[in-house]
């Protein structure tokens, strides 16, 4: 045999008007770009992660380590729990791969080797109308693509799902956990639905879990699919983090963001993150014997003499705007404890909170009743957190 | 211009060397040439056991590396030896030619396309002892060879190589101008690859590879298929092997899709797919997720669209597509062109993975899509020779064989035992044609004395034993010599009937199902249906002609029990004569009795298109059919769909029926309804598969874009010349153009459609790269 090379004659007129670049698609519509703001929406750049506290650092419930069963429980903000096959313990843990501080770390306490019914999940849900401009629903929606680090005890292929509330439309992923107890990363890209829906609205947009166990099987994976049926199929039924006790879960650096790339993790402050997780959820600051003692709730006056009839009102303005009105709790504190007011240079102990007489989305007004009520109509009063076992005020607007 | 070749590497040429060129600016350049540069068409005599063509534009830095060699010690080697070619830099464009035993690089930047840089084997030379090297690559300047006994790695940036072995790491003891100077190796790692017989290499680089502070260039990822499984040399340095058991089991092909990596198991003897691979970081053997086998279906871990197997698992080959979830398999029996579904991520026996699709492309044949869990393909021939349904064997022919003695009466023959075990009934030998397939059917009607029913076809030896019913064998035509046997299977003194005795050539099922063996795995002629091409000039027939006597019939097969759950149809049609206010039937699917039914047909005069079942019937409107299209019909669930040229005409919802024969007699039936009335007599039919999967309205899309092109005028569809055997397989992810090397010549595929060829036989390899393509 012999070597036979060819290649057709090349017009040099075409190539000097066509230059070939060493680029693909992408590097093309980079160089075509012609505003810098054109390149940065190409690439990403700025604000791009949809997820608030991603990397897990916000914990303004702090609970510490709790059990978990079938009541959704929030842990880092945002974040929350769910676990009906077996039983399990959640916490932000410090347990995190390089360049992160905190995870989402639940661990199985009651083992379910072979779950029948039930399902075990960690849920994040972004509002609706943070996740229009993925312009769902039209001829030309745009893709997500979700990333995030995953530790699991469980290997093989795992569970993601997300459920557009507004348009009903389920998707099933599935990502693959390469080694036991392992912090690993992963990204899933989703297409654009254009049957589906995202409202311009402050509801629930998705909700997004990553599936521990249950509702398990194999079909409908990858594609956008009507929610009432793919109703199954949410985790590989070869994976079970229920499977034995002492099974680890744990995620962070979740990163959700418009295109079909993943890029690196957008970190934000401190302060800004814990801005946007208190427009779903805050609470008061109460004594723990740090550094919050007799944190102050709210300000207001005496409304009358009596002691059981709400004496004290105060406003209590939130750090920032709530996405709805928040439910405050707890709605009957024993507040021998937990409260006092201070009012004319005079303390006394706050009886209970009666509720609310109107919550917007910027304040409350909060009423107590009185242990005694030496004071006059129209004095002022400050209520604060007192000390000993800490009851907080919460205020709950998550979706 | 002879100066310009000539033995001082220093010289300048003078105007009169360049000639008038030298006078012209370059528009005057341009004008003179007619705005273009000579092709290349260079005949090296070379026998290669692999090519390469490498751009360096395609590297990292987009070939800078080049202008940043002249300390190196080849770029000061002495030039014009035989060695050495003419030029200091190295090419920007190069083709690598590996024979046994010696690699060169040719500089394919002058048209001519001189010996650039020779490396020999002697042993203890920086390429090695071996005499059978296999496969050469070349990515960031890392020329990487594999051999039976190493994989040689060596950098031109770095001036070095470097020797992969079974667990050893070897460094050459001297730089790349030294490279045939026999200077030895010396040991500087503990760790190696898994075997030292490395079959073939693939190269990448990641987007986050790391930087190699000696050559400022990004480290590629190498994958070496070896004999004892495939080895991933990690850009951290590492090696990662991955089979499906570390314990000597050949790969012979590897590819990289993506982050994915793809081998060819020659002891499992399928193509196995490690999602993910390139991030592992220690050996695997559980990975493999998508295993395209030739069975298809389902499998002990995993489940895919089948890959083509007619003959033999010889002349493996793999390349990549045009996606990451594209790949071309080839083997003996010609290319399977694949695309992976939606799902990707794949857990064990669950049977999901029916989403991806697979076309078969041979010298006879191009099936088009068949998409998911494919039941039936065919009308997907490109002889244009009418189908008839000719009987080859007459049952008056057939003579009494051991044990028995035999009776006719009509179409019926009667076969009586009168010693043995059993009684038989011998027909003539007669010839089968090459590449065409043959069922032979008989009814057993009748028995006494506790007699039993067997067929045989003899030649292949294929027995249909103790049968109730039909029997139907199909078989593979091999040429002369073969027969057929119906037995008496009892006790001396037992007799059985059999009737409607056929030996007939069939329709062939293209599919995965369409093999040799006891059941209908094609269609059955009745009558004559014509064939022609579907366009002046291409390959692809059509099939017409269609009347109440002359259609195309699937018998009952336990493949096309479909029950309650999905089913995909879909067929090219084209309208062609006038016809009445009826419905002219594409297929109809259903039992004798008309139960457990669907089917589609065609009203012109209404320009509607109907997929009927008792439970529904999905209709689109305002169809014409006066160009070839293609329509889909779906049920998916509850819900069918109809499609005409990947657009939605029409739904159905609250369509349950049961698609599973109730008693056996279920046919498919091709250009007539299920009673062989209302025939498509108004055109042509072609390309039919039928799946129980249904695709999603993008992969309809897909498949209408794809397979358009080949029922326009002169569209070639199968690899050129008669042999199915691929020699070679390349794609040129620039161009997206498929090399396909048979002993014919080299056809070029542009998705499903041959759009050239060459007509030299191609030998070991192909390389293509940027429409410049290098063969042996």
């Amino acid at each position: 045999m012999v070597v036979k090379v060819s290649k057709p004659a090349i017009n040099v007129r075409e190539e000097l008007a066509d230059l070939r670049k060493p680029t693909g698609i992408a590097g093309e519509a980079m160089l075509r770009a012609e505003t810098p703001q054109e390149q940065q929406e190409l690439i990403g750049v700025g604000r791009r992660n949809i997820i608030i506290n991603g990397a897990m650092r916000v914990n303004q419930r702090n609970l510490g380590i709790v059990s978990v069963t079938t009541t959704p429980y929030y842990i880092a903000d945002r974040f929350s729990c769910y676990n009906s096959i077996g039983s399990m313990t959640a916490q932000q843990s410090t347990d995190a791969p390089t360049g992160f501080a905190h995870s989402f770390k639940v661990e199985c306490t009651t083992a379910n080797a072979s779950p029948g019914v039930g399902e075990a999940w960690i849920q994040y849900k972004p509002e609706a109308q943070d996740m229009y401009h993925l312009a769902y629903g039209t001829s030309n929606p745009k893709s997500m693509t979700i990333s995030f680090w995953v530790k699991s005890t469980v290997t093989g292929l795992a569970g993601f799902y997300i459920y557009q509330a507004d348009g009903a439309r389920a998707y099933q992923a599935r990502y693959t956990v390469h080694n036991s107890n392992t912090w690993e990363w992963k990204s899933i890209t989703i297409p654009g639905d254009a049957a589906g829906n995202f409202d311009d609205n402050n509801d629930t947009g998705a909700e997004m879990r990553w599936y521990l166990a249950g509702k398990a099987g194999d079909d409908n994976i990858n594609e956008w699919g009507n929610g009432s049926t793919h109703t199954l199929d949410r985790t590989p039924s070869t994976y079970n983090f229920n499977s034995a006790v002492g099974n680890v879960f744990a995620v962070t650096g979740v990163q959700l963001e418009v295109g079909k790339v993943a890029t690196p993790f957008e970190y934000r402050s401190f302060a800004e993150e814990l801005a946007l997780c208190q427009r779903y959820y805050w609470q008061t600051e109460s004594w723990r014997g740090g550094q919050y003692a007799y944190d102050q709730i709210g300000q207001g006056f005496i409304r009358t003499t009596n002691t059981n009839d709400s004496p004290v009102t105060i406003q209590a303005p939130f750090p920032v705007p709530m996405r709805v009105r928040p439910a405050v709790g707890p709605s009957t504190a024993d507040g021998a404890v937990n409260f006092a007011a201070q009012v004319a240079n005079t303390g006394t102990t706050i009886d209970r909170i009666v509720g609310t007489w109107t919550s917007g989305v910027r304040m409350a007004w909060l009423d107590f009743n009185l242990v005694s009520n030496p004071y006059s109509v129209g004095q002022a009063v400050s209520v604060y957190c007192n000390g000993g076992s800490y009851t907080d005020i919460q205020f709950d607007a998550e979706l | 211009m002879s100066k310009l070749i000539g033995t001082n590497p220093n010289q300048v040429p003078s105007n009169a060397d360049l000639g008038s060129a030298a006078f012209m600016d370059k528009k005057e350049f341009l004008l003179s040439k007619g705005s273009s540069l000579s092709a290349i068409d260079v005949v090296v005599p070379k026998s290669a056991v692999d090519v390469f063509v490498y751009d360096t534009s395609k590297d990292s830095d987009g070939g800078a590396w080049r202008k940043r060699c002249q300390h190196l010690s080849w770029y000061n080697e002495r030039l014009n030896t035989t060695t050495r070619g003419t030029r200091k830099e190295f090419p920007a464009v190069a083709v690598i030619v590996a024979e046994s035993d010696t690699v060169t690089i040719y500089d394919a930047d002058d048209s001519s396309m001189p010996m650039w840089m020779i490396f020999n084997t002697t042993s203890g030379n920086m390429m090695g002892g071996s005499t059978s090297l296999n496969a050469v690559e070349m990515l960031n300047s890392n020329l990487v060879v594999g051999a039976t006994g190493y994989a040689m790695q060596i950098d031109f940036i770095k001036d070095y190589g470097s020797d992969w072995y079974t667990n050893q790491l070897y460094e050459y003891k001297g730089n790349i101008e030294q490279r045939n100077d026999t200077l030895g190796f010396r040991l500087i790692e503990s760790y190696g690859i898994i075997n030292s017989t490395v079959n073939d290499v693939a190269m990448t680089v990641l987007p986050n590879a790391p930087i190699d502070s000696a050559t400022g260039l990004p480290v590629p990822t190498i994958v070496v298929a070896t004999a004892g499984g495939t080895s991933i040399i990690k850009n951290d340095g590492t090696v990662v092997d991955i089979n499906d058991a570390l314990t000597g089991r050949e790969v012979t092909n590897v590819i990289i899709r993506g982050n994915d990596v793809t081998h060819w198991n020659v002891p499992n003897g399928t193509v196995q797919q490690f999602f993910d691979a390139l991030s592992l970081t220690s050996d695997n053997t559980s990975d493999c997720k998508y295993n395209y086998s030739y069975g298809g279906g389902g499998g002990g871990t995993e489940n895919i669209t089948a890959m083509l197997l007619e003959t033999l698992d010889s002349n493996r080959h793999l390349a990549n597509g045009k996606t990451y979830k594209d790949i071309h398999i080839a083997n003996s029996d010609g290319v399977s062109k694949i695309h992976d579904g939606y799902d990707r991520e794949f857990s064990t026996n669950t049977f999901s993975i029916f989403d991806s699709s697979v076309a078969y492309m041979t010298s006879a044949y191009n099936t088009g899509w068949m998409n998911g869990d494919i039941k039936l393909a065919t009308l997907s021939d490109t002889d244009d020779t009418d189908a008839t349904d000719a009987n080859i064997v007459t049952v008056a022919s057939f003579t009494a064989g051991t044990g028995g003695t035999v009776s006719t009466s009509g179409s019926q023959l009667t076969i009586t035992q009168t010693s043995g075990s059993n009684g038989r009934a011998v027909s003539p030998t007669f010839s089968t044609e090459l590449g065409k397939k043959y069922m032979f059917t008989a009814e057993g009607v009748s028995s006494s004395g506790g007699a039993g029913f067997r067929a045989e076809v003899r030649g292949p030896e294929i027995v249909n034993s103790l049968f109730t019913g039909t029997s139907y064998i199909t078989f593979d035509g091999t040429g002369g010599g073969l027969y057929v046997e119906l037995y008496c299977m009892s006790g001396v003194g037992g007799s059985v009937t059999y009737d409607n005795i056929l030996v007939q050539e069939i329709e062939s099922d293209r599919s995965v199902n369409g093999g040799a063996g006891v059941g209908a795995n094609g269609l059955q002629v009745f009558g004559t249906v014509a064939k022609t091409p579907v366009a002046t000039g291409a390959d692809l027939v059509a099939y017409s002609g269609f009347t109440t006597s002359n259609y195309l019939r699937q018998p009952y097969t336990t493949a096309m029990n479909f029950g309650t759950g999905n089913i995909c149809v879909n067929i090219w049609a084209k309208h062609i004569h006038s016809g009445g206010n009826i419905a002219y039937y594409f297929f109809d699917k259903a039992d004798t009795d008309g139960t457990n039914r669907c089917g589609a047909y065609y009203i012109p005069s209404s320009s509607v298109i109907d997929f009927y079942t008792p439970t529904g019937t999905a209709r689109a409107s305002n169809v014409s059919l006066n160009n070839w299209s293609m329509i889909t019909f779906i049920r998916s669930g509850t819900t069918s769909y109809v499609y005409v040229n990947g657009v939605l005409g029409g739904t159905q919802t609250g369509v349950s029926e049961n698609l599973t024969s109730n008693d056996e007699t279920g046919t498919f039936n091709i250009g007539v309804r299920f009673n062989a009335t209302e025939p498509w007599s108004i055109g042509d039919l072609s390309l039919a598969r039928v799946s129980a999967t249904a695709p999603s309205a993008e992969q309809i899309k897909k498949i209408y874009n794809d397979e358009k092109h080949l029922f326009q005028e002169n569209a070639k569809a199968t690899l050129y010349g008669s042999s199915d055997a691929v020699t070679a397989l390349a794609y040129d992810d620039d161009t997206e153009l498929l090399h396909v090397g048979t002993s014919a010549g080299r056809s070029v595929f542009q998705g499903l459609r041959r759009i050239d060829n060459t007509t030299d036989a191609v030998g070991a390899a192909i390389s293509a790269s940027n429409g410049m393509v290098a063969e042996d």
